[in-house]
């Protein structure tokens, strides 16, 4: 399929091989595909869109898969954290999205400007319409500094001011910041945005790291960390918020509740924090700076966003919680950190969210009833030192569902390292082929 | 778990190591294989591997400490890092089959390059009053 501007993705030797192989070794219920001429559109080419259009691919038999976004590169976000504490190298987590493009499927690179659910298009940021006859939003979340006064992604890397959100640059640029303060020691200041984010565990995990580059530099006994919650909690899981609180009072991180991060002035180095008793001054030497978070703009002024209730106020997109199908327009599904759901917004979120909407978007398009469920999982490997993890996985009631049943999710241990620092990357490619 | 599927396992092992790196891992091992049963049905084979057992042990213990070592330090980590019997039996597992699989494949190399009674193959035997008796 190709249309003017439109490019056909490339795979590597990689997908090549699993593709070869896996096809062989696949039962054969798995492999038998669905005939149908639909034109699917994806919006966005991250971690989600990229995933169903690799799984669509797989189980459609002449489906026109259309995916939409600008962005060229690939970045394996979950690695931000590592790359922001200097355990890896920023090339590390680029890569490209033509690299991970399903073969067959059409990449149109522009961004949607507009939804037009009633019409069954949406329109490009250069004026092009695409309609569709189905569609699936994985356009991410949006990064809201200037929702921050006083501060811009500019500030990145100068004046101690870290976040390792807006990107690899910027992550490696909070490296320097952190390494910076590690030497002399000073105060550092870390928290998290009242918005719903991705990965809420990143903010936990800077917070541990530089806990452990501090003592590592011999400096941690002339420095002072501390975490600012939002709210009355470090972690929207109970049983994962007492055992923060633990291990940063074993490492005496200082925790203060109920404080926003509402302004920075670099010049000064004073963060201005929210609270219930007004407004809160706080000096520092290093701030990891986690903005608010919300839907790319398209998203937020379109109809599919939530309408009412906690959600609506940024844009999320409304879905069924089970089947991730939007509940006013059935031909359009939801996946990743945009979709309107409880809880979410990680990589291994969509490793599991995807099947789930794969599933349910070939039953209507032949004509059944969605069947399958998705359960809330959510997970974030919270790192809590240089060669220590806690492999924390839940679901939407918060109970705790661990993949490895012999491991428990809130002790630290080396495997859990491991795991993270070693094989998720390749589980997260694995799964951007479609093959789990 | 999805990731302990055929398709899964293949996606993660081919992103983790690579295809190349697979296949020469299995060449390597199909190659041993294919020398150790030679050798153990030639004439004299299972005397050339005894002689071969004990080095090729070595080897496996040096490539299986230097395994562990290169774990430690490719993760960053120290001993001090393993917590509990799960960390143990992760860190020296891998350590462990590294040292086994290279065991295995030096041994058929080794009893190759060896002769039966432990000189070096390319000397030949020599008897009784230091000449050769054709
Ligand atoms: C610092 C950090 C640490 C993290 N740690 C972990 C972790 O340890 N474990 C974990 O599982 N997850 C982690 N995550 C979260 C994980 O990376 C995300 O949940 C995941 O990438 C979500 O995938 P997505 O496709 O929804 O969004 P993204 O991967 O962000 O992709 C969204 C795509 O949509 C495109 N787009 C945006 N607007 C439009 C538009 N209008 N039209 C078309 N395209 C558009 C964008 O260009 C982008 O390519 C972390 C994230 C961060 C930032």
């Amino acid at each position: 399929m190709t249309a003017p501007g439109v490019q056909l993705g490339r795979r590597g030797l990689f997908a090549l091989g699993a593709g070869g192989i896996a096809a062989a070794t696949l039962p054969q219920a798995a492999r038998a595909r669905e005939r149908t001429t639909a034109r699917i559109v994806i919006a966005g080419a991250g971690a989600a869109g990229i995933t169903m259009a690799a799984r669509l691919s797989q189980r459609l038999e002449g489906a026109r898969i259309t995916v939409l976004d600008r962005r060229e590169r690939h970045v394996y976000q979950p690695g931000l954290t590592l790359v922001g504490s200097g355990v890896w190298t920023p090339e590390k987590v680029i890569s490209t999205n033509a690299q991970w493009m399903p073969r067959g499927v059409a990449w149109i690179r522009e961004a949607v400007a507009e939804f037009d659910p009633v019409g069954n298009k949406v329109v490009t940021d250069t004026g092009r319409q695409v309609p569709y006859d189905f569609l699936v939003v994985a356009a991410g979340i949006e990064l809201n500094y200037a929702g921050i006064e006083g501060m811009s992604e500019a500030l990145i890397g100068r004046e101690g001011i870290g976040s390792v959100y807006a990107g690899p640059e910027a992550a490696a640029a909070t490296w320097r910041e952190m390494a910076r303060v590690a030497e002399r020691g000073g105060v550092l200041l870390h928290g998290r945005p009242a918005t719903e984010m991705k990965c809420a565990g990143a903010p936990l995990k800077l917070a541990l790291l530089s806990h452990a580059r501090l003592a590592r530099a011999g400096t941690r006994g002339r420095s002072e960390i501390v975490y600012n919650a939002h709210n009355d909690a470090t972690f929207s899981v109970p049983a994962i918020h007492r055992r923060v609180v633990e291990l940063f009072g074993e490492r005496g991180i200082r925790i203060n509740y109920g404080h926003v991060l509402k302004a920075v002035d670099p010049g000064r180095k004073i963060a201005t924090y929210r609270t219930a008793n007004g407004e809160v001054e706080l000096r520092y030497d290093f701030i990891h700076v986690v903005p608010p978070q919300r839907t790319p703009a398209a998203l937020r002024n379109s109809p599919l966003a939530w309408q009412s209730g906690p959600l609506a106020a940024d844009g999320w997109v409304e879905a069924d919680r089970r089947t991730l199908r939007h509940p006013r327009f059935p031909n359009v599904f939801t996946v990743g950190d945009a979709t309107g759901v409880p809880r979410g917004k990680t990589a291994a979120t969509v490793k599991k969210m995807t099947p789930v909407a794969t599933d349910n978007l070939v039953d209507v398009i032949a004509g059944r009833e969605p069947r399958a469920a998705f359960n809330g999982y959510t997970s974030c490997p919270l790192i809590t030192d240089i060669g220590r993890a806690m492999l924390v996985e839940f679901d939407y009631e918060g109970r705790l569902v661990p993949s490895f049943p012999f491991v428990d999710p809130l002790r630290e241990s080396w495997f859990g390292w491991l795991v993270k620092d070693q094989l998720i990357h390749a589980v997260y490619e694995a799964m951007l082929g479609g093959w789990v | 778990m999805d990731m302990l599927t055929p398709a899964g396992i293949l996606g993660i092992s081919l992103a983790l190591f690579g295809l190349p790196l697979i296949a020469a891992g299995g060449a390597v091992a199909l190659a041993g294989l294919i020398a150790w049963i030679g050798i153990a049905r030639a004439e004299g084979g299972r005397a050339r591997l005894c002689a071969a057992r004990l080095p090729a042990v070595a080897i496996g213990a040096v490539v299986g400490v230097g395994m562990a070592v290169a774990l430690l330090a490719a993760t960053q980590s120290g001993l001090s890092s393993l917590n509990g019997v799960l960390d143990w039996v992760v860190f020296l597992a891998p350590a462990a089959g590294a040292g086994v699989g290279a065991a295995l494949v030096a041994w058929p190399v080794l009893a190759l390059l060896r002769p039966a009674s432990g000189r070096p193959a390319q000397q030949p035997a020599v008897e009784g009053d230091g000449l050769r008796h054709v």
